[in-house]
């Protein structure tokens, strides 16, 4: 016969202690101003393209999709829960799972053909280079 | 505004989301840090304090960002035992249990 002993502390006050000091909030309004608006989205045009980031950590490449169609950038994304082996249990999680979809209306026309997708460490790069007649010109004047 | 004065902008100071997961031998702590460069994290287990920051430096009209978050360790974990692993834009810290305190199956004869 077997008999599992668990001997650890009060798991509660353990963790308790770990998570006590654990958050060291930004203090100033300022900074929760600065937090919102900074969701994890961007997108900056310049001349040539319009650069759109997306923060989506642990997200796997498999689980991004990256369209363009009619005018719109479609970005769809899933993050899945880990999933926990036997005797693994959760302590605590703030992590968000499931479906991320944001679509965005395109200011210009994009040359669809060069438009390119690049996932690192989290972090969605979509670049979309502008299509020739959307370029702004520099007319010389005579 | 000339080049000093945007380097002179300061970082956003983020607080990483966490999960902990419970093992039988240890703790998995993990932090979402995206788009951080390896070289630019830090981890330090100092005192039974585990800290972490990270970087991600500005980029464009993006403000650079400080993510930033400390933990107290309980006194059964192996301080020197800690690893880390960045992937995914996720970093995961292993924290080991203290040998006398992880589970143990005792056979009764």
């Amino acid at each position: 016969m077997l008999v599992r002993f668990r001997q650890v502390p009060d798991i509660t006050d353990h963790f308790d202690a770990m998570l006590r000091a654990a958050v060291i909030p930004p203090s100033t309004a300022n900074t929760m101003e600065r937090r919102v608006r900074n969701s994890g989205f961007s997108a900056l045009e310049d001349n040539d393209q319009l650069t759109v980031t997306v923060e989506l950590p642990g997200v796997a490449k498999n689980d991004v999709a990256v369209n363009v169609h009619e005018g719109h950038l479609t970005i769809k994304a899933e993050r899945k829960r880990p999933e926990l082996k036997e005797q693994e249990h959760w302590i605590r999680n703030e992590m968000n799972y499931g479906t991320y979809e944001r679509t965005l209306r395109l200011p210009y026309a994009v040359d669809v053909e060069k438009v390119s997708a690049l996932h690192e460490n989290g972090l969605l790069t979509v670049v979309l280079p502008k299509h020739e007649v959307a370029k702004p010109k520099q007319i010389t004047v005579r | 505004m000339t080049r000093s004065d945007i380097e002179q902008q300061p970082l956003i100071t983020l607080t990483p989301a966490v999960s902990i997961v419970e093992s039988k031998d240890a703790f998995l702590v993990s932090l979402d840090i995206p788009g951080a460069q390896k070289e630019r994290i830090s981890v330090n287990v100092e005192h039974q304090l585990l800290s972490v920051t990270a970087e991600v430096p500005a980029q464009g009209e993006n403000a650079g960002k400080q993510y930033r978050r400390e933990f107290t360790l309980a006194n059964d974990i192996e301080p020197q035992s800690a690893d880390a692993h960045y992937e995914l834009g996720v970093l995961t810290v292993t924290l080991r249990k203290k040998e006398q305190f992880k589970p143990k199956q005792i056979h009764i004869q």
